[in-house]
């Protein structure tokens, strides 16, 4: 699972077991809450499918998951409440600091961000879902952090993703990284979608819209990378200030000029 | 040596985002040893954590501490850290005479110094003329600690009224030192001064005591320049930075200022030799001396800046 795939294929969400074994030949994302059923997921959906990974939505911390060596080869993404204490996740570690792990925490929770900061320091794939109540103080430091590190660590999404495929030309979406871009994901289930709505499918270009409206988003300094996803904030100083230092350092980092 | 303060007396505490950007800076300086410390570094709800963390970073770990420890952080100290080598993690205590202390205390040192023994050392800060290291020795026997017995001098702390001995009481303890080399040599526990001990004050025949004692390495150093041109760093919770805890109100620095610890060290040697340049040492004998520089700093900088 890299970035690339990401916008080379259409990919499936699925949540059925049982509709699964209903398609042939597609790529699949398989959410479920349930930990102890991964190997069979695995095997079930790689009879006629491929798997692009397992999105676990959990409720409990990292360090009460019991991680298993049989989950080496199988793509996970984990989205749990937090991590616990540190020194339950040490002995982890070998089994979760893999390229086929991710774990995203909800940026709602002021914790999470020296969590993810603690994961990636530590050589785990991680991220913070940004969402309306992020604390943008934080967000801006974990940006910081996951672009300018002094030490290589491992990547924090979305900051990893957008970096590597922003293009000054054009706009950069970050929402595939979270499975949110339905131009990438296609929704295909019908269960729990009360809990957990999936996104709705983008109409077109539906990020010009804001344009059309004259919305204050339109004229942020970082709507290229941002399109208006916390449009509903009534005050949006924050997230303005947030969005434009992330693309001003993404310029400077990714198109600096050499120096000598 | 870099002294991380975990807590201060205002009991604020280094958060995690601080520790990440220490370790972050002294991995990309590849220096790879920190101390913990604090009023009472023990007393960090994280302090395991903290530990365990920097050990994963491949950072050798030393702790400072009175041995005060609270019921529960021991026990979670018990269960994670008694599996981590002796090469990688050290506790330095901070030992007071018993008498010093309440039953409570003494009660909470022992559970510590039962538990952890392998890994401490003790450390004892001279601030009266008259001492004694029985005491030391005695414990040090008692719960099999390791060998050794750092021995510090209370230094004057600028802006600050605290106890610590005169110059001339300096001059007059080395034979209070000189009588009890017997007992160290008897068990075999080496002795190293942390603080400020000049050269000067010892005579020949003790030297060549301590020589043996320590087979052969004895060192006469000024805490902030263990390696005359490498200042020991002190950082505190918010991230400022200084040379030793007595030179603490003298001139703090930002960590943010500094892009690596080179700099840093670099910065205080600098400062350290400003401030040398005249008095060169603690006595005014210092000005004069062969030995300065090359055996002995000439004592304790805070004694002259603090005393100015």
């Amino acid at each position: 699972m890299n970035n690339e795939q990401y916008i080379m294929e259409h990919i499936l969400i699925m949540r059925d077991i049982e509709e699964v074994m209903e398609v042939e030949g597609k790529t699949i994302v398989f959410e479920t809450n349930r930990i102890d059923n991964i190997e069979n997921i695995r095997d079930t959906v790689s009879e006629n499918n491929r798997l692009f990974c397992v999105k676990l939505r959990l409720n409990q911390e990292i360090t009460s998951i019991v991680f298993k060596e049989e989950w080496q080869n199988i793509p996970l993404v984990f989205y749990p409440t937090g991590l616990g204490n540190v020194r339950d996740l040490i002995g982890a570690l070998p089994l979760i600091r893999k390229p086929n792990i991710k774990f995203f925490l909800d940026g709602g929770k002021e914790q999470n961000y020296e969590a993810v900061q603690i994961l990636s320091s530590l050589g785990v794939h991680s991220g913070i879902l940004i969402n309306e109540n992020a604390d943008w103080e934080k967000l801006t430091d974990l940006m910081y952090y996951a672009l300018c590190g002094k030490v290589p660590h491992a990547p924090i999404e979305p900051f990893q993703y957008l970096y590597d495929i922003y293009n000054r030309n054009t706009i950069a979406d970050y929402d595939a990284v979270f499975f949110n871009d339905t131009d990438v994901f296609e929704c295909f289930t019908t269960k729990d979608t009360k809990n957990h709505p999936l996104p709705p499918p983008k109409e077109g270009n539906a990020w010009q819209e804001f344009c059309y409206e004259a919305s204050p988003c339109a004229a942020c300094e970082g709507w290229r990378i941002c399109l208006g996803k916390y449009a509903a904030l009534e005050d949006k100083t924050e997230c303005r200030n947030f969005t434009g230092k992330w693309l001003n350092l993404i310029e400077n980092i990714k198109f600096k000029e050499p120096t000598g | 040596m870099t002294n991380i303060l975990l807590i201060e007396k205002n009991k604020k505490k280094l958060s995690w985002k601080n520790l990440i950007y220490i370790a972050d800076l002294f991995e990309a300086s590849n220096v790879k040893h920190l101390s913990l410390l604090g009023d009472e570094s023990a007393l960090h709800p994280d302090i395991v954590d903290y530990v365990l963390y920097l050990l994963q970073r491949n950072f050798c770990v030393n702790v400072v501490t009175g041995g005060i420890v609270t019921n529960r952080i021991l026990e979670t100290a018990q269960n994670y850290l008694l599996k981590i080598p002796v090469e990688n993690l050290s506790f330095v205590c901070n030992y007071n005479h018993p008498d010093f202390l309440t039953a409570n205390e003494t009660k909470q040192i022992d559970k510590f110094l039962t538990t952890f023994s392998k890994y401490i050392s003790l450390n004892f800060n001279l601030s009266q003329k008259d001492f004694e290291l029985k005491f030391l020795v005695d414990t040090i026997i008692k719960y099999n600690l390791k060998k050794h017995i750092r021995l510090g001098l209370a230094q004057p702390i600028r802006e600050q009224k605290n106890e610590c001995l005169t110059l001339n009481e300096i001059r007059g303890i080395v034979e209070n030192i000189g009588n009890q080399l017997e007992i160290l040599e008897k068990n075999r526990i080496t002795l190293d001064f942390g603080c400020g001990m000049p050269l000067c004050i010892f005579s020949n025949n003790d030297i060549g005591r301590l020589f043996r004692l320590n087979k052969g390495k004895v060192v006469f150093p000024c805490c902030p320049t263990i390696d005359i041109d490498t200042p020991t760093i002190d950082i505190d919770t918010d991230m400022q930075v200084w040379t030793c805890f007595p030179l603490f109100a003298y001139e703090k620095k930002s960590l943010y200022d500094f892009d690596n610890i080179e700099d840093i060290q670099k910065y205080f040697s600098e400062q350290h030799s400003n401030l040398r340049k005249d008095k060169k040492g603690m006595f005014e004998e210092c000005k004069t001396c062969m030995y300065l520089n090359e055996l002995c700093t000439g004592g304790c900088l805070a004694q002259l800046v603090n005393n100015e």
